[in-house]
């Protein structure tokens, strides 16, 4: 069912981007891609890029022949990328069996071969800040370290070691080199982890290991299954790990081709910093396709930047993304290149990501065997100065780029958070709280709502404390006088009491304080009628648009667009429907008395207690915070809780049952809906595929 | 009857010998060798002046070699005899082949109809290309009892084609060419004209199929059913290598773009190729739409050393693609070409939710003329700024294009409002006014007072249901202010002298049914009979009108908003900017016939209410527009591509107004505002009176992120004054010159001298001692005096 779900978002989203290449009256953008990020809601919205294309470089590496003559070799398959501190480039050109050193601009320093040890297949590169350079030689099974200068200093073979079992592969793909000297390798395929060495070369231990995802289908076979068949199964393994980064801070990243670790943040020892955050990196994401097949994601690095925010990009889908350091969306962009066609900010199957002191990104691609670059624009280097702001505690500074944020994009909700934050840090709770609401944070809402609470509080406790007693003196005299001269205080309503489906209604009022008797008296004496069911329902619905509407935004956070009642009714009356038809289905063969007209009314009258709450619950919600959550919630079940009592002894009085009877009674009448409903969904699968089907042969035979 | 009672009878006669007697002259000749067959083409290219003398029809001839292929290898150019010529130049032509040269006569230049045979590399090219550079033409053939989806690409060489006719005509001559294994003939035209040889394949004549005789049927196994698809006539007309470095291809991506002649280039694929007036949503259901900008001019070009060539697609622009590619991909030469098509490829779907389905070529040839002109241009440092000032030339001459005059030449702020839209409602949908035509008014009232003293007003989601409404445009939603409202801020804004514009691109689609629209009987449908509709974020169904169907609504709709007074309609989408086939059979059009359509509509609404202005309008739309919206101002981004220059640009200016995206929704604020000063175009905003959050209710508009006009205003204002200061005056003349100074920093010169200097770097630019332009900054140099 979920997964259905999500398919039809994706489908919503592949159809959006068809239309963005249509709909809007302006023109395209400039850069060839569109950008994208998520609003608090989760909404994918448009926005200007936070990066542009600014060229491309490693196009073509011109290297001298022998005859001395420059020829130019391109990249081939290259599959890492290294900034160092000065904005030297560093490629991997794996199938050339080289490193490539590159100036900032991207002319050719050097190409790095080691021809006293010459590399074979190098799959990563590494510089530390002294200028030592680390390249993972794939090829040769080792990792090289060698001085500025390029000449060999140390090699990292194979450890030996009593943690390494036989089967252990040790094919470095990348690395990394802490402050420390310690070095960090990613083996091709290890599903042991990161392969952590100190500055020697001595193993130290393995690092950052994924955990088994286990499913389950698995956790139900290590239930039933002997020892021996377990041992004839595929081993569950950890997800290898794929690549690594690490920034000034000293975390390191690990990218796996999970579904669940995608991204990992570890400190030192090991830990993941974004364990409980569960970030799904690439959630509902909108990118170009050509066909309507779903294609898997696949990640393949990470970046991080000057301001701390992270980079990533996906292979397979060419979506990359930034994130801030706490793993919270900023913008993503999908631009792939279709083939033959080779755009400048297209990409066809990026394997690295690096970014330089100026914060422009660069995207190694190995199948165009280039490097693209890009430039944040106005726009982009604003939201991450502004973010820096935020992550570093300083609101108030941050406020002044949230607005140049807003007015460049009004509808990029992460600034209404950072302005909210500042405005409730200088204490402007009324715009810190419609902030908040703008931004979809209900706690932040609920907070600045507790301050201008208490502050309304504090000015009007007087004049509150003082209608209090009056309005007690003034009960409390009515009651005398009602005592002594026995007058009713609202008059009698002749008119509406002559009317019988009134008669009928009150009804519900006697169900509320006699539940049994009450049932039975509409089921045997006539007190209801279709009509004030209806009526009951109806008032039901009301009630329930009620709640959604009027609730605070602490109780309800919902954008105002997703308000749409339609959806909610339909969904309400459809459940309703099916249980009264299933329930008297059931009550039926079993024996049960009541007639659909029974069943019908005492399904209506059993939902009064939601009529009677529902309204002052949206009331009160307008007065609380999320401090005082408990009371609403209390309140809330207790509604729903009457409202199931009665619906149970509705079915005990109608149907004429024992307690036993009418637990089984419902639990049948739940399986029946079940049913139903997946006849239902059965029944119209079936017709259109049926439809389909037609179609189809209709089309080959035409053709 | 008639025939011998007129004087016709003695004509006819005397043609009839004529055309005899040089039958058998050529049959005569056939069975001579070479060396006379020459002879005989000196003796032919005597003929058309004698003919032209005696004003009579030229008779048609047969050819010497008709039978034998023609020859592989680039043609002998010694061999070549004279034609015909006029003052400035002369065409001579190689019978045998098609192939010609156009010689000027003042400085000997030659341009030639086949690549340059000065730095011929046989190494350089492979066997296959060499071919397709010597022959007169390449084509592209499907064979449906095969592959219904697989091009074969081949040329006149490779399939061993013969020249059956040759024909010299007044000022040129046409040939026919025969395929017999494919059984295609293909009628050629080429005529020499004042400055440019135009060349031309004609419809009629046109041949693409071969009927199998019984015998052929019993030793071959089945007909292929070969069928044309398209056809690349000289297609290295002009065609260089690039040894000499000297030169560029440009092409008419965005805003143009030129890729530069170079020795060494990464990359062995790079082609460009491009529909002229972008895709054909009957033909593209499945997402195979092109990535790049979408073609707006039907031209391109070739510049080397000191000559240059302007190709202009004339006829059949509707079906042609401009195609281009560098040296070192394909071959040694660098060239550019249009290609004419004859069938489209399409997805057709198997089942009803068009997931299946498989790709072919339409069955019926799409059949009309189609010509393009070469003019030459040869003067010492030739540059792409007389290639845009030829073609401008063209369009004034030819498509009846003016130089703006009088007020037409004034600089207009482009203020664009959006109405209103719907916003999802909790129970229903709602209206959802963004700015009420009274707001509309306090704006241009703020504005005017703030010194903004020109300006024409463009309503946006004015419509009855707002921006995403689509049918049923009148009346104007009440709640901004219904038909009244909007008359009197038109009134309003009539005497301050703004014109005020609505936009009418909406009648491109329907959502509504209203206008008596109803999707299965007045939607667009693409080729496999389906009606192309789109799904938007709340899964609300629009549909592309049927073109017929829409001009019909517009029709109706004008007299409403002449009612309104309002000055015109800005058309985009698709009338003007889109250009789609409609195989629905109650409005059924071709994309010439939808086209024609656009054409109309604009004629009409300019006939009624004054004026028309497009939103990234196609060429054939520039005759009834006084300002085009939403210009490309930059290029696709190819990789092969060298320099983007503002090539349309410089073409318009001077005819049409035009502006760039919005100012306020730019990529980049401050250099799409430097590009704006570079590309003389004019000032333009969107902006709303409601607060952007109100804007978030509804879900079409989440393009328009910042258009809160108080967020703006200043800005506003002070963009236009600096546009006026910078442009203000020379928006009537033609751009003369644009050049890069020095990397990032671009200089253009307007007719009667004024310069513009626009410095895109960080750092200042000393352009010469009295002059520095600050880092992101311009300078006007006044010029004339």
């Amino acid at each position: 069912m979920k997964n259905n779900h999500s398919r039809r978002k994706f489908a919503i989203w592949f159809v959006c981007l068809m239309t963005i290449t249509l709909f809007p009256t302006a023109a395209f953008a400039d850069v060839p891609y569109r950008t994208f990020t998520k609003d608090s809601y989760g909404r994918t919205i448009m926005t200007q890029p936070a990066y542009a294309p600014k060229g491309v470089i490693a196009r073509d590496i011109p290297t001298l022949n022998q005859q001395g003559e420059v020829s130019y070799t391109p990249l081939q398959r290259p599959q890492d990328l290294f900034i160092d501190r000065q904005d030297h480039i560093y490629i991997a050109d794996t199938d050339n069996n080289r490193i490539i050193h590159l100036d900032p601009s991207g002319e050719l320093i050097r190409i790095i071969t080691l021809p006293e040890s010459p590399l074979n297949q190098p799959q990563g590169v590494f510089v530390t800040e002294n200028g030592d350079l680390f390249i993972a030689d794939t090829g040769n099974k080792r990792v090289v370290h060698t001085d500025k200068g390029g000449r060999l200093v140390q090699e990292l073979k194979r450890p030996k070691s009593s943690f390494m079992n036989d089967q252990f592969v040790y094919e470095p793909t990348n690395m990394v080199v802490d402050k420390r000297g310690f070095i960090y390798v990613v083996s091709k395929g290890s599903y042991n982890g990161i392969i952590e060495f100190d500055p020697e070369g001595n193993f130290l231990k393995f690092f950052g290991t994924n955990k088994t995802e286990v499913n389950l289908m698995d956790k139900i076979r290590r239930q039933f299954y002997t020892k021996e068949q377990l041992s004839r199964q595929v081993r569950l393994l950890p997800v290898t790990i794929r690549n690594i980064e690490i920034d000034d801070q000293g975390f390191i990243y690990t990218v796996s081709g999970s579904k669940s670790e995608q991204v990992k943040k570890l400190n030192i020892r090991g830990e993941d910093l974004w364990k409980e955050k569960d970030i799904d990196f690439d959630k509902n994401k909108a990118y170009r396709r050509t066909s309507s097949e779903q294609i898997e994601p696949q990640l393949t690095d990470v970046s991080v930047d000057q301001n701390g925010n992270i980079l990533m990009i996906d292979k397979s889908r060419n979506i990359i993304s930034q994130y801030d350091e706490n793993g919270e969306l900023l913008f993503y962009w999908s631009g792939s290149s279709t083939t033959g066609n080779s755009l400048i900010g297209l990409t066809k199957a990026p394997t690295a990501v690096a970014t330089n002191s100026r914060n422009e990104v660069f995207i190694l691609d190995e199948a165009l065997n280039l490097v693209q670059v890009y430039k944040p624009t106005e726009f982009g280097s604003t939201v991450q100065a502004a973010y820096k702001f935020m992550q570093d505690g300083k609101y108030l500074e941050g406020e002044k780029y949230w607005t140049k944020v807003l007015k460049l994009n009004a509808h990029f909700s992460p600034a209404f958070q950072g302005i909210a934050q500042a405005a409730f840090y200088r204490e402007d709770y009324e715009l810190a709280r419609d902030m908040f609401k703008l931004a979809g944070d209900e706690g932040g809402f609920s907070d600045s709502f507790w301050q201008l609470r208490l502050v309304w509080f504090q000015k009007n406790f007087s004049i509150f404390a003082n209608v209090l007693i009056v309005l007690a003196v003034l009960i409390w005299i009515l009651g005398l006088l009602k005592r002594k001269y026995k007058f009713r205080i609202l008059p009698k309503t002749t008119l509406l009491d002559r009317q019988r489906w009134y008669q009928q209604f009150k009804h519900v009022f006697y169900i509320l304080k006699h539940p049994i008797d009450g049932f039975g008296d509409l089921r045997y004496r006539q007190k209801g009628s279709y009509i004030s069911a209806l009526i009951l329902l109806i008032l039901t619905l009301v009630m329930i648009l009620v709640k959604t509407f009027y609730s605070s935004f602490t109780f309800n956070p919902v954008p105002d667009y997703e308000k749409g009642a339609s959806s909610m009714l339909i969904i309400f009356m459809s459940v309703w429907l099916s249980w009264v038809v299933c329930n008297y289905l059931i009550g039926s063969i079993r024996q049960g008395e009541a007639r659909f007209k029974d069943v019908f009314m005492g399904s209506s009258y059993a939902l009064f207690p939601v009529v009677l709450f529902g309204l002052p619950l949206a009331l009160i919600s307008n007065g609380l915070t999320l401090s005082e959550a408990s009371i609403y919630h209390s309140i809330e079940w207790a509604m729903l809780l009457w409202s199931g009592l009665l619906f149970f002894w509705n079915i005990q009085a109608m149907q004429n049952y024992g307690v036993g009877e009418t637990v089984v009674n419902i639990l049948l009448t739940g399986v029946t809906m079940m049913i139903l409903w997946i006849m239902i969904f059965i029944l119209v699968g079936l017709s259109s595929e049926f439809s389909n089907f037609i179609y189809t042969i209709y089309q080959e035979v035409s053709m | 009857m008639r025939l011998f009672r007129s004087k016709k009878l003695l004509l006819s006669v005397t043609a009839c010998i004529i055309s005899v007697l040089t039958i058998v002259g050529f049959i005569f000749a056939a069975s001579g060798s070479d060396s006379q067959s020459k002879q005989q083409s000196a003796e032919q290219s005597s003929e058309p002046s004698t003919a032209q003398q005696a004003k009579v029809k030229p008779a048609s001839v047969k050819v010497a070699a008709a039978g034998t292929p023609v020859a592989s290898g680039l043609p002998d150019e010694r061999t070549f005899k004279p034609l015909v010529e006029n003052q400035r130049l002369q065409l001579k032509v190689d019978a045998s082949t098609g192939h010609f040269l156009v010689v000027n006569k003042q400085t000997g230049d030659v341009w030639r109809s086949f690549p340059n045979p000065k730095n011929w590399k046989e190494k350089s090219n492979t066997a296959a290309w060499k071919d397709h550079l010597a022959s007169p033409f390449m084509f592209r053939y499907v064979e449906f009892n095969i592959r219904k989806d697989l091009l074969k690409e081949s040329n006149l060489i490779a399939q061993k084609g013969t020249v059956s006719q040759f024909e010299v005509t007044e000022h040129g001559f046409k040939i026919q060419y025969e395929l017999p294994e494919l059984g295609f003939s293909i009628p050629v035209e080429v005529t020499l004209g004042d400055d440019f040889v135009e060349t031309k394949v004609l419809s009629e004549g046109l041949k693409d199929e071969r009927v199998y005789t019984a015998e052929e049927l019993k030793t071959k196994k089945k007909d292929p059913l070969a069928r044309l698809v398209s056809i690349r006539l000289f297609p290295f007309l002009g065609a260089q290598t690039s040894d000499e470095e000297d030169g560029f291809l440009l092409i008419p991506d965005g805003s143009g773009a030129l890729i530069d002649f170079k020795k060494y280039r990464a990359g062995t694929q790079n082609l460009y190729t491009e529909r002229v007036y972008g895709d054909d949503w009957a033909y593209s259901n499945r997402n195979i739409m092109s990535e790049r900008k979408a073609i707006k001019m039907p031209v391109f070009g070739i510049k080397s050393a000191n000559q240059a060539m302007v190709g202009v697609i004339r006829e059949g622009d509707d079906y042609a693609n401009v195609v281009a590619a560098p040296s070192g991909s394909f071959s040694q030469y660098n060239w550019a070409t249009a290609e004419f098509e004859y069938r489209f490829k399409f997805f057709q779907p198997t089942d009803t939710k068009k997931k299946n389905g498989y790709l072919m070529y339409s069955k019926e040839i799409t059949k009309s003329d189609r010509s393009v002109r070469y003019y030459f241009i040869d003067q010492p440092e030739v540059d792409y700024a007389q290639m845009a000032d030829r073609y401008r030339q063209y369009l004034i001459d030819e498509q009846g294009l003016k130089p703006l005059q009088g007020k037409n030449a004034d600089m207009k702020l482009q203020l664009h409002v959006l109405g209103a839209d719907t916003e999802i409602g909790f129970l229903w949908d709602s209206y959802l006014p963004l700015t009420t035509t009274a707001e509309a008014k306090e704006i241009v009232q703020e504005l005017g007072a703030l010194g903004v003293d020109d300006m024409s007003i463009t309503y946006l989601g004015w419509q009855n249901g707002g921006f995403s409404k689509f049918g049923g445009a009148f009346p104007v939603g009440s709640k901004i202010g219904g038909n009244e409202g909007m008359q009197q801020f038109i009134d309003f804004a009539h005497t301050s002298g703004f014109p005020v514009y609505l936009d009418a691109s909406s009648y491109t689609f329907n959502n509504t049914g209203k206008d008596g629209f109803r999707v299965k009987r007045d939607g667009l449908r693409d080729l496999g009979s389906s009606v192309i509709e789109f799904n938007s974020w709340d899964d609300q169904r629009t549909t592309f009108v049927s073109p017929k169907f829409m001009q019909k609504v517009i029709q109706d709709d004008l007299q409403d908003a002449k009612d309104l007074m309002v000055d015109g309609y800005m058309y985009g989408q698709g009338v003007g900017n889109q250009l789609n086939t409609d195989y629905n059979e109650n409005h059924k059009v071709s994309r010439e016939e939808s086209m024609h359509i656009q054409q109309e509509i604009m004629n009409q609404t300019k006939q009624s209410l004054g004026n028309v202005q497009v939103a990234d309008g196609n060429l054939y739309t520039l005759p009834y527009v006084n300002h085009m919206h939403n210009m490309f101002a930059s290029n696709s981004y190819d990789l092969f591509v060298d320099r983007a220059i503002p090539f349309a640009q410089m073409v318009l200016h001077g005819l049409v107004t035009y502006s760039f995206d919005y100012a306020n929704l730019s990529d980049d604020y401050e250099e799409s505002f430097l590009k704006g000063i570079e590309y003389g175009a004019v000032p333009s905003y969107i902006v709303t009176y409601a607060k952007p959050q109100e804007l978030l209710k509804s879900l079409h508009l989440d393009r328009f992120y910042s258009t809160y006009y108080k967020d703006w205003i200043q800005e506003i204002v002070s963009q236009y004054q600096r546009y006026t200061e910078a442009l203000g005056d020379v928006q009537g003349e033609f751009i003369v010159n644009h050049r890069e100074l020095a990397h990032g920093v671009f200089e253009t010169t307007y007719a009667h001298g004024k310069r513009i200097i626009v410095n895109y770097n960080e750092t200042p630019y000393n352009l010469d001692t009295q002059h520095v332009v600050k880092a992101r900054d311009f300078i006007v140099i006044k010029g004339g005096a």
